[in-house]
Parts: C-alpha cells; sequence; structure tokens
C-alpha cells in the first residue's frame, strides 16, 4: 500500500506546516488558560532553601543560633527564625503527542486534540517556567530554567515541525534522569501491551510520569449510524461497519477496557493518570497537571483521576 | 395500434433490450458506503462484525430499479390510448361521401373537434379513393356543392371557420336537393347542437340523398347570454343552457379588455337561469362585453353598448365658486353622493352661458342647476331644446332663482322663501313628510333626521302641471318634477349645501339623487343643435361596423367586406349583418347573437326523425398515458431513495421525530397568526379609546428613541403648561405610530424630524396627506434652527433634507412666515416670533389668500387652519421638562424668556389647531357689540 503511505505521509507534511501557523494562537490560548490556574491555586510555596523572605517562625531548642534572626527577635521576648521559600528548580519534562491520530475533530468538539494537546503543553510551560522550573522536552528542548519556557517549546516545535520528525506517539527517555518528571500528553490509543512497555521503561528510570489521555468526545460516545468505513490516519487502515450504530456498546466497552489497562499500569508505578475531552475547557486538563506536578513525590498517585 | 393503445415513439422501445445490461451493472454496484476519519480505528480493528456486508444488491431493490428503468423507456415512446371510432361506413362501395357540416355559432365550441371529424372522413373516403362533397351550412355563398377529389376538400375544410350567425340549414338543404341525385351518395352530417326550426328540411333532404347516413352530434352541450338589465343595485345577466351543463362562470370586460367582474351562474334544472351581480354602479357601467368563461362561442358573449351605460351628469353651479373650502362649496354634496352613479362632468368655462353649452355639446344627460337664476335666452333655448331630446335638469333652490325662466322650472315659485325656526319665526323646521308614491322616491325611507329651515313655495296654482316627488311635513312641496319632451326638470326646494338644511347631508339625499339618475333618459343620439335637415341626412346614413365577432365570440375589426346596415333595429344576426359593434355619427349601437326572446332548441335525431346512424363526436380523443407511467416511475425513485437509506441504517427514528417535531411547529406557527389578529384588534380599539377620551397632544414617533423621548418629555411639558395657564387641561401626551395608528383622533401632531429616521413608505405618507387635506394639522420641526426652507438654498441640513424628502409626498399648500397679522400671533398669547431651543427659525404657515393686510382688521386666520406648520427652532427641545419639573435642555441663547416664550409659542399654536380662526372672528366682538348695544 504504498500509495497510501505516499498519502498519509503527504497528509503530516500539510498537518506539520499548518500547526506551525497555528502555534503563536496555540501560544495565546496557553498563556491565557495559564494565567487562570496560577491566579486560581498559589502553590510550590513552601519554607526551603532560597532567596525570598518566607515567614517569621518562633525559635525552636536545637536549631543553629545562626539561623535567629536577630533584628526581629530584638522587637519583644521571643526568639524568631526567618524562613526563606523554597526555590530548588525542578527539571520537568513535556511531551505533547503530535501524531496524525491528535489530528481528528468531531462535530461534537471545538477543537482538534493535537491543538488541545498542544495547549495544554504550552501552559504547563508557561506555568512552570514562571514557577522557576526547569522545563524541556525530551529530543528537542534540553531543560532550562526561564520565564520563556512556553516560547522556547513553541519554537522549537514550529522548527521541529519543519523537519518533519514529529511521528512519535512517546518521548525517547534516555535523556530522563532520576526524579525528574515527565509529562505526556497524548491520546494513547496505541496497544495496551506498547504501552506497558513505555510505563514500566520510565518505571525502572524512578521518573514521574504525569499522563494525561485527550480524546475527542466523539471518540468517547462514537455517535455514529449507518454503513460506513473507518479509517485509521496513523497506519491508513480500513474497517468496513454495516450497522455502525450496534457496535456502539462494544466499542465503548473496549475503549474503557484499553484506558483501565493503562490507569492500572500508571497506578502500579505511582504514575498520575486522567482522561481529558476536547469538549470540555483546557484549565481542567492543566488543573489536573499542575496539582499533580506540586504534589508531594511520595503522595499516593495514580488514582484515576477525571480531568 | 394493438387494441387502442398506440407508441407516438415506438423506437424507443428498442432500449427495453438493455434492460440485462442494466440487471447486471445494478447487480454488481452495491451502494458505496461514507468514509471516515477515526483515529481509535486500531480499537475498532478486532471487533468481530456481526452482520457482514452483503456484496450484492437485495434482488428486490434491483427489481424496483429495472422497473424504473423499464417504466421509463416505455414513457419515452409516449404510448396514448385511443379508442377505434368507424365514422364512415366502409362498406358503401365507391359512391361518393358528401359531409355537411353546421358552422354557426353554436358550433363553435367544440369545432376543432368537428374539422377532426370531417378530416378523419375525408381521409377514409381518400384512402378509398371515393370523391367527397363539402357543404358548411352557415356560409353566404355556395362553393361548388359537386363531390370533389378528397384533397380538394380537405383543402376546402381547412379554410371552414365557424360564423358568428345560426346556420341556415333550410337554404343548404334547397341547393343540396337541387345538387344531388336522390340515394346517390353517403351523407356524414357533423350537426351544431341548435335546431333553428330549420333542421327537419335539412334531415329529409339528407335522408332522400344518402344510400346511408351518419349523423354526428355533440354531447357537449351549450351555453349562450341573453341580453342583461342593468337594475338599481345589480346586473341582472340571463344565462341559457342547452344539455347538462351544471353551470359557468360569467366575465365581465371593460373596453380596454380587463376582466372587471365575475359571477357564478348555477342551473337547478331549469334551462335558464339569472345571475345576479351586485356592483357599485360606475364599475357596473363601464362593462363592455360579457361572456362566459371557456365557452368560445359568439353566443357566449354579450356586447353592452351605451343603453346600457351610466348617465353623465353635468354640474353648473352659477356663482361664488371660490373654491376656497371644498366643504363651502354648494355641489360638493351633489358631487360626492353622484360620484359613483355616473360620470360627473364640471366644466371649466369662464361663465355658466358657455359651461352649459359644453354639456350640451358633450350630451350629458343630466345637468345640475344651482346658485343659477335667470339665464341667457339663448342658453335656455338649447336647455328647452335638450330637455326635449330627453335631458333630465335637476335645479336647486337659491335667492336668485325666483327669477329663472319658467320654461325650466317645473312650477311656477313665490318671490322670496321661507325661513322655519329663525329668530323671527314662530314656526319650527320641518322634518320630511313623505315622498309621493309612483314617483322615482317611492322606495326610499323617509329620514327623520332632516329638518328643513328654509325653503322656496310654489304658487299652488301651478302646481297642477306638476309632480310633487316629496313634501314637508307641513305639505309643502319639497321636490317637485314636470315631464316636458322627452326629458324632465326635477326642482329642489332647497339648496344643494347645507345652508337651508340638513338634506344634503342625510343619506336619503343619495338616494334621491341616486333614483333621478336611474329613471333619467338618454339624450337622443343625434345632437340637439342639429338643424332637422342635418338630422335627417345622419339619420337616412347607413350604420358602420367598428368591430365585429367571429365564430368563437372574439373580437375583430371588420375586414375587406363592407358591412353597413341601415336599419340597426331591425336587424337579426346573418351573412350581411354580423354581430359586433356599429356607429354611426358619434353613436354606437351594438348587435348581439342572442336576442331576449331566443329559444335554444336542441337538435336530437327523434326531433329530425333521423333514420340514418347516429353518433357521438367526443370519444376520438386520444388519451395520453406516458405521464402516469413518468409519475409512476418518480413513485418508484422515490421508494428506492427510502430502501437506499434504510439499508445504509440511516433511517432513524430521531429523524422521524425531528420532523414530527417539525411539522408541529409549522403547524403552531400557522395557528398563532389568528391569536395575534384578536390581540391587534384589541390593542386598537385600546389605542383608540386612548386617543379620544381625553384631549391629548400627540407627537410622530420617529423610531429615534432620544428624539421619541424629548417629543415625549417636550409634549408632556407643554401639557403642564398650558393645564396651568388655559382651560385646556390635556391628558398624558401620546406617541403615534405613523404606519398603525389611526391619525383621525388627533386634530393637531408634532414630528420631528430626525436624520437617523427613515422617509415613511407611500402608502403610509397617504395616510398622512389625507389627514392633512381632512383638517389635520401637523407641526414639523427640524429641530436645526432652520433657515433653509426655501427650496434650492444653501446649507440644507440632513433633517431639513428629511422634511423635503417628507413633504414630497404631501399636497402642501403654498407656505409663507407667519404674517404680522396672522391669527396664530393672537390665538392665545399675544406674540411676535416663536422660538424654541433656538430663536431663528421662522414659522412657517399655509400662505393665507384673502385681502392684504386690512389696517382696520388686525387679525386674519383665512378659512381654517394651516395644515401644515414648520418650524426650526426645537420646540420641543424646549418645552421638555422632567417629571419633577427641571428643564431638560437649556435654550440657546439661555434665556429665561425665550423658554417663556417658547411655552407661549406652543400654547398659540394649540390653541390655534383647536379653535381655528375663532380668534380672528373675536376681534369683531366690540363692533358686534356697539352695533347690538345701538
Amino acid at each position: 500500500m504504498a500509495a497510501d503511505t505516499n498519502l498519509v505521509q503527504r497528509q503530516r507534511i500539510e498537518g506539520a506546516r499548518a500547526l506551525a501557523a497555528r502555534l503563536p494562537d496555540l501560544l495565546v490560548a496557553a498563556r491565557r488558560v495559564a494565567a487562570s490556574v496560577i491566579l486560581g491555586v498559589h502553590g510550590r510555596r513552601r519554607p526551603g532553601p532560597g532567596e525570598t523572605f518566607w515567614q517569621f517562625r518562633h525559635y525552636t531548642m536545637g536549631e543553629p543560633a545562626r539561623r535567629i534572626d536577630w533584628r526581629r527577635s530584638a522587637r519583644d521576648h521571643h526568639l524568631y527564625v526567618r524562613e526563606r521559600e523554597w526555590e530548588a528548580a525542578q527539571t520537568v519534562w513535556l511531551w505533547c503527542d503530535l501524531s496524525p491520530s491528535m489530528r481528528f475533530r468531531s462535530q461534537l468538539a471545538e477543537v482538534e486534540k493535537i491543538d488541545r494537546a498542544l495547549v495544554l503543553t504550552l501552559a504547563v510551560a508557561e506555568m512552570l517556567g514562571r514557577g522557576g522550573e526547569r522545563v524541556g522536552m525530551p529530543g528537542v528542548l534540553a531543560p532550562r530554567i526561564g520565564r520563556d519556557a512556553a516560547d522556547r517549546i513553541a519554537e522549537s516545535l514550529a522548527r521541529l515541525e519543519q523537519q518533519q520528525v514529529l511521528d512519535a506517539e512517546w518521548p525517547p527517555v534516555s535523556g530522563i534522569g532520576r526524579f525528574g518528571d515527565l509529562v505526556v500528553i497524548s491520546d494513547c490509543l496505541a496497544e495496551t501491551a506498547v504501552m506497558r512497555d513505555r510505563i514500566l521503561a520510565l518505571a525502572g528510570r524512578s521518573a514521574r510520569l504525569h499522563l494525561l489521555q485527550v480524546l475527542d468526545p466523539a471518540e468517547e460516545s462514537f455517535p455514529y449510524h449507518g454503513r460506513l468505513e473507518f479509517r485509521d490516519p496513523e497506519t491508513g487502515g480500513v474497517w468496513l461497519a454495516e450497522r455502525a450504530g450496534g457496535l456502539r456498546e462494544t466499542y465503548r466497552a473496549r475503549l474503557e477496557a484499553h484506558r483501565e489497562d493503562i490507569a492500572l499500569m500508571a497506578r502500579r508505578a505511582t504514575f498520575s493518570f486522567a482522561t481529558h475531552h476536547t469538549d470540555r475547557p483546557a484549565s481542567e486538563g492543566l488543573l489536573f497537571l499542575y496539582s499533580r506536578l506540586a504534589a508531594p513525590r511520595d503522595a499516593p498517585s495514580g488514582l484515576r483521576a477525571s480531568a | 395500434m394493438i387494441g387502442g393503445l398506440a407508441f407516438l415513439s415506438p423506437w424507443m422501445l428498442l432500449a427495453l433490450a438493455a434492460l440485462p445490461l442494466i440487471w447486471l451493472i445494478l447487480r454488481l454496484t452495491p451502494p458505496r458506503p461514507t468514509r471516515l476519519d477515526f483515529p481509535p480505528t486500531r480499537i475498532l480493528m478486532g471487533l468481530e462484525e456481526k452482520e457482514q456486508t452483503p456484496a450484492r444488491t437485495p434482488w428486490w431493490l434491483t427489481a424496483l430499479r429495472l422497473a424504473i428503468a423499464a417504466l421509463i423507456i416505455l414513457a419515452l415512446a409516449q404510448p396514448v390510448w385511443r379508442p377505434d371510432a368507424e365514422i364512415v361506413g366502409s362498406g358503401t362501395g365507391d359512391g361518393p361521401l358528401l359531409i355537411v357540416l353546421d358552422n354557426g355559432w353554436d358550433a363553435a365550441p367544440d369545432f376543432a373537434q368537428r374539422i377532426e371529424a370531417a378530416e378523419m372522413a375525408i381521409g377514409d373516403a381518400g384512402r378509398a379513393g371515393r370523391p367527397v362533397g363539402l357543404i358548411a351550412t352557415a356560409e353566404r355563398r355556395a362553393e361548388s356543392l359537386q363531390p370533389a377529389s378528397a384533397e380538394e376538400a380537405a383543402r376546402r375544410l381547412a379554410a371552414i371557420e365557424p360564423r358568428p350567425w345560426p346556420a341556415d340549414r333550410a337554404t343548404a338543404a334547397g341547393r343540396l336537393g337541387a345538387a344531388y341525385q336522390p340515394g346517390s351518395a353517403e351523407v356524414l352530417w357533423i350537426a351544431s347542437p341548435l335546431d333553428n326550426g330549420d333542421g327537419e328540411i335539412l334531415a329529409a333532404t339528407l335522408s332522400r340523398i344518402a344510400g346511408a347516413s351518419t349523423l354526428l352530434t355533440s354531447s357537449r352541450g351549450l351555453l349562450a347570454l341573453k341580453p342583461p338589465e342593468n337594475a338599481v343595485d345589480r346586473m341582472r345577466i340571463p344565462v341559457a343552457r342547452l344539455g347538462n351543463r351544471a353551470g359557468a362562470t360569467i366575465l365581465g370586460f371593460d373596453e380596454e379588455g380587463r376582466r372587471i367582474l365575475e359571477g357564478q351562474a348555477a342551473f337547478d334544472g331549469g334551462e335558464e337561469t339569472v345571475v345576479e351581480i351586485a356592483l357599485p354602479a360606475d364599475l357596473r357601467n363601464s362593462v363592455a362585453r360579457l361572456a362566459i368563461a371557456e365557452e368560445d362561442s359568439a353566443g357566449a358573449v354579450f356586447l353592452l353598448d351605451g343603453r346600457w351605460r351610466r348617465k353623465t351628469v353635468g354640474l353648473v353651479a352659477g356663482q361664488g365658486e371660490t373654491a376656497a373650502q371644498p366643504l363651502l362649496e354648494p355641489l360638493t354634496y351633489v358631487e360626492r353622493a353622484l360620484a359613483p352613479q355616473a360620470d360627473l362632468i364640471r366644466p371649466q368655462a369662464a361663465n355658466t352661458a358657455e359651461t352649459l353649452r359644453t354639456l350640451i355639446d358633450r350630451r350629458a344627460s343630466i345637468i345640475v342647476l344651482t346658485d343659477v337664476g335667470n339665464l341667457p335666452p339663448a342658453s335656455a333655448e338649447a336647455l328647452v331644446q335638450w330637455l326635449a331630446d330627453g335631458g333630465t335638469l335637476v335645479r336647486f333652490a337659491s335667492p336668485q332663482l325666483a327669477s329663472a325662466d319658467i320654461d325650466l322650472l317645473p312650477v311656477r315659485l313665490r318671490q322670496g322663501e321661507r325661513a322655519l325656526g329663525g329668530s323671527l319665526s314662530w314656526e319650527e323646521p320641518q322634518p320630511i313628510g313623505s315622498f309621493a308614491a309612483g314617483s322615482p322616491f317611492e322606495r326610499i325611507d323617509v329620514p327623520q333626521d332632516v329638518r328643513v329651515e328654509r325653503q322656496i313655495l310654489a304658487e299652488p296654482d301651478s302646481l297642477g302641471d306638476a309632480a310633487v316627488w316629496a313634501e314637508l311635513s307641513d305639505g309643502t312641496p319639497l321636490v317637485t318634477a314636470r315631464n316636458t319632451g322627452n326629458g324632465r326638470i326635477v326642482l329642489f326646494h332647497v339648496t344643494a349645501d347645507p345652508r337651508w338644511s340638513n338634506l344634503p347631508l342625510s343619506g336619503a339625499f343619495v338616494e334621491m339623487l341616486t333614483a333621478i339618475v336611474e329613471t333619467a333618459g338618454v339624450v337622443g343620439g343625434e345632437t340637439p343643435q342639429a338643424r332637422p335637415a342635418e338630422r335627417d341626412a345622419a339619420a337616412s346614413a347607413p350604420w358602420q361596423p367598428l368591430e365585429l365577432l367571429d365564430g368563437y365570440g372574439r373580437l375583430r375589426q371588420p375586414a375587406g367586406e363592407a358591412v353597413l346596415v341601415a336599419n340597426i333595429d331591425a336587424a337579426r344576426p346573418g351573412p350581411d349583418t354580423p354581430p359586433g359593434t356599429y356607429s354611426r355619427a358619434g353613436a354606437t349601437r351594438t348587435l348581439n347573437v342572442m336576442e331576449a326572446d331566443t329559444a335554444l332548441a336542441p337538435l336530437t335525431p327523434e326531433r329530425l326523425s333521423w333514420s340514418g346512424r347516429s353518433l357521438g363526436l367526443e370519444p376520438r380523443a386520444a388519451t395520453p398515458i406516458w405521464p402516469w407511467l413518468l409519475a409512476a416511475a418518480a413513485v418508484l425513485a422515490a421508494l428506492d431513495a427510502l430502501a437506499v437509506l434504510a439499508l445504509s441504517g440511516r433511517l432513524v427514528p430521531a429523524r422521524a421525530r425531528t420532523a414530527a417535531a417539525a411539522i408541529v411547529m409549522a403547524a403552531v406557527a400557522l395557528a398563532l397568526p389568528a391569536t395575534g389578529h384578536a390581540q391587534d384588534e384589541q390593542a386598537d380599539m385600546q389605542q383608540a379609546l386612548d386617543a379620544t377620551l381625553a384631549t391629548r397632544l400627540a407627537y410622530v414617533v420617529t423610531g429615534d428613541d432620544l428624539v421619541d423621548e424629548t417629543s415625549r418629555a417636550g409634549l408632556d411639558g407643554l401639557s403642564r403648561y398650558l393645564a396651568a395657564r388655559t382651560a385646556l387641561e390635556p391628558a398624558e401626551p401620546i406617541g403615534v405610530d405613523l404606519t398603525e395608528d389611526e391619525l383621525a383622533f388627533f386634530s393637531f401632531l408634532y414630528w420631528p424630524m430626525s436624520a437617523a429616521a427613515e422617509v415613511p413608505a407611500a402608502e403610509v405618507m397617504a395616510k398622512v396627506d389625507a389627514y392633512l387635506s381632512n383638517g389635520g394639522t401637523i407641526l414639523f420641526d427640524t429641530r436645526d434652527s432652520g433657515g433653509a426652507f426655501l427650496p434650492g438654498s444653501a446649507g440644507a441640513t440632513q433633517e431639513t433634507e428629511m422634511l423635503r424628502a417628507i413633504l414630497s409626498f404631501v399636497d402642501v399648500p403654498p407656505l409663507e412666515p407667519v404674517p404680522e397679522d396672522h391669527v396664530l400671533t393672537k390665538a392665545f398669547y399675544l406674540l411676535r416670533d416663536f422660538p424654541g431651543r433656538w430663536s431663528e427659525s421662522d414659522l412657517w404657515v399655509e400662505a393665507l389668500t384673502d385681502a392684504p393686510q386690512d389696517p382696520s382688521r388686525p387679525a386674519r386666520g383665512g378659512d381654517g387652519v394651516s395644515p401644515v406648520i414648520i418650524t426650526g427652532n426645537d420646540l420641543a427641545g424646549a418645552w421638555a421638562t422632567t417629571p419633577e419639573g427641571h428643564y431638560l435642555y437649556p435654550t440657546v441663547p439661555s434665556d429665561p424668556m425665550q423658554r417663556e416664550l417658547a411655552y407661549r409659542a406652543g400654547v398659540n399654536i394649540v390653541m390655534y389647531t383647536l379653535t381655528g380662526n375663532y380668534k380672528a372672528d373675536q376681534v369683531h366682538v366690540p363692533a358686534l357689540l356697539e352695533r347690538l348695544g345701538q
């Protein structure tokens, strides 16, 4: 099926160009979403090593005396310790699935899955960048600190789009170090076995994975009737259904089972997993990612959240 | 042809051979599925499919499609159903065939069928090599009667047309009897439905000639119009029928051929019925031609001439035709009463004598004279002559009437008039006592509300010659009449305007005038001035045809044949006098096929004692079958579409529900307007009550919210001012929507111009024009400080342009800035100018036409109120207050006195519109009092 492959390839190139053109708009949308979440949740405000003042607290016996803030303590009869905000930078890797299967929009949704995924990626980058984290993209962008994380990712993506190498659903995990956080936004439609391998590989590196599945509502509810020929945009494979309406229950059961498998694997590896639909506001997905990223490392995670 | 079934394009049937091919193609091509990109196809991939794709289309769908294809091919072959018919006996050897074709007017409606039958017979004879003789019974002259070749007969047949007169069968019988030996030919008589009494003669002759004979008659029936009667308020049109026609539609056309009336005739058993069409006289009188719809014959057409037409009425008012105010003109009421009944002529001549001569020249049937006393001798003589010719003279009393010529009055009159109910009289105003029996007024109900205050009296001894048509309750005559020559003189003993009585205002007046018009004669065809010798010459001239009817009842110009008719009254329709319109010396007369006493007698074999074969004419029509085949194919195609939808699973109940909901919605939407209409009526009534139960100032809603709110606040402020300073206490101002609301309730409208508003539609402006001409006043305010009102002046603002656009729809009188002595300056306050928020603009009103400024008379009002008042000073802006009484807008310049003057201007304008010129007359009060005091 050389013709089909060519066709798919050509579609991908065109789609990549269109995506590059859309990136500035998506960046703006991402900033807006990030702003709403940042205003809503003031996280990462923990005492720790850092430069900025955080709070005074009473001196407890046993602490080194040099920690005492004498200026403050002189004002009454207690001893105070000046605490600073914890500013240790963390490395967060972001990955957005740009494969052709993401380029799908039904009549039930406003945007394509890829647009939503990109918005979420850039919003997370923006948020983390402002929070002073190191943000990177495996194989695309080395992690760096800076408030312009979203811009840099968008730039790299645009450059990369022109090279048309973004077929991968899954990031190369070789560069991800121990205790790194990896955010993957994908439709997770790969076979269960493939997903298991990927998750196990990450678990073996002691990295933390935050997996957000982005689905179109039509993929969830299967609102089709009649004689239809379904075509897989990635492989070009075709499936002919005589009465698509009759397949609905079976399909939904299978999709649910597939998702349960991924969720179970993620839970075992203490990874977080959630599903996000493109007919819902993007801030929902961002809120999930944010809460998972801000959670302590040893907090129970991987429970299936609905975002 | 197989048993009556024939194909017009039989070669198309070859396409049926292609059906197996179509079958193969249909079997091999299943319907194509819709392709859809769907990412989780990978999840679907493993699904086992319970229903497998059928490799081929179901057999019944294939059959359905084959049927559609077969039907279309059959339809393209154009099958028709044509039952066989043998007209001419085939076994009669090769003797000649004689075709007798009736082509009188009664054959016209189905003449094409008759020709077709004749053609078929000629064709059959031609194929058999028989000679054919052909005679048309309504033709004037004989062609050769001898049998000729079939081609020759067909050529002659093509030239035969139905004639607008009855067939002359007796003549035809005589000529046939002379031309043919007994038993020498086979006879085919294609007979028309009417027997004019000579059918039997022809039948006898034919049976003598015929070896074998066939009579073809039509069962179609016949409809004919008889002379209509122009009754008082309706037209009665008798319609006669032959056969079993159930009804007919009668159409009336005017001179231009436009259809102006329509009536349904229904026969219930009888052979004749009368259609009654109630119509206003003017419409009725403009009918020039009556016809029966879808009955193409000369007998179904009736031409109307002057004898059925309306009367023309000339109106003459002697003096004082000032034309200042239409309602004060003496002939207004006569004109209004007669306008629907008759043609009114009001010549614009220099004097009465001239006017009368014009009217007589134009053959007025009725002349109404008022305010005319003595006439110049020449005019009087001409009138007497006109009366002798049949004119009707209607006169109304006036002070100078008593000096009139006795020849032009029904009675001799006493000098002076009798006043009833005045300040110097003890008599009460008299009601009408009775209308004389036998007079034209006898059907009129005696009105109870008429009061006569003044009348002129007749000398009692002169009443012998005259008839009293109406009298007052004390027995004195109100209307007298005298016949003179062919004409009549009618005298109303009161004036034609309401000065002497309120008779002209009553409905009875209209009925009385109508009755006079109905009973008036028509002035003879000759001009009254013609001297006897000329008249004789005119009478001896022949009538020339203007338009003639053909056999189908169509009007045509007279062709080469010059048909001159000497005595039209004695003429009957025939070859020499075809029906149509004839004229002589300006008079027109019509000659019609049917007359009042014409009877329609059917021609039947029994009546003729016909011994030969007798056949019907109709059943030879070929019925096309292919439209039905096409319709069937379309229905099957629709079924196929449904089947395809069902097969692909797209025919789901959800859609059906949506469709049902849509239908229900549509039904509800259709039902809604009924309730909406009722609400509209209620709202209209409420608006009418609001507008009339209290005096209100009103403004025109322009659609510009700010302007409308300012208008409302302004009129509200003015209403408060009026209530505080004057006896007028207006209720809340009201906004008027020109398109919907009734304007007649308001004597005064404030109409601010807004650049944002739109010029109302033409019909709305027609309403405004009617409002203005019927006494309403509109104060137009351009709110732009004015100045550019004069046409062509530079610097016109958008508002002024708007005003120009609006006034272009309205009959605007000549305008002038308010002169110093105008009643507007004195209607309540003494004012010099009329400021609003601005003070630069003049106030423009209708220019006064009466005498120039007379220093002794400080105020002039003209007769009535200026319909249009224009300012640019933004009056409403100056008047506008909040409900608490604070002014909304500053005046420019900000001067409290200017505000006060603006209010005073408003008061004066309102007082002027409400009281008219009352204040102008008020200035005479001191003089009157002084005179009374003496």
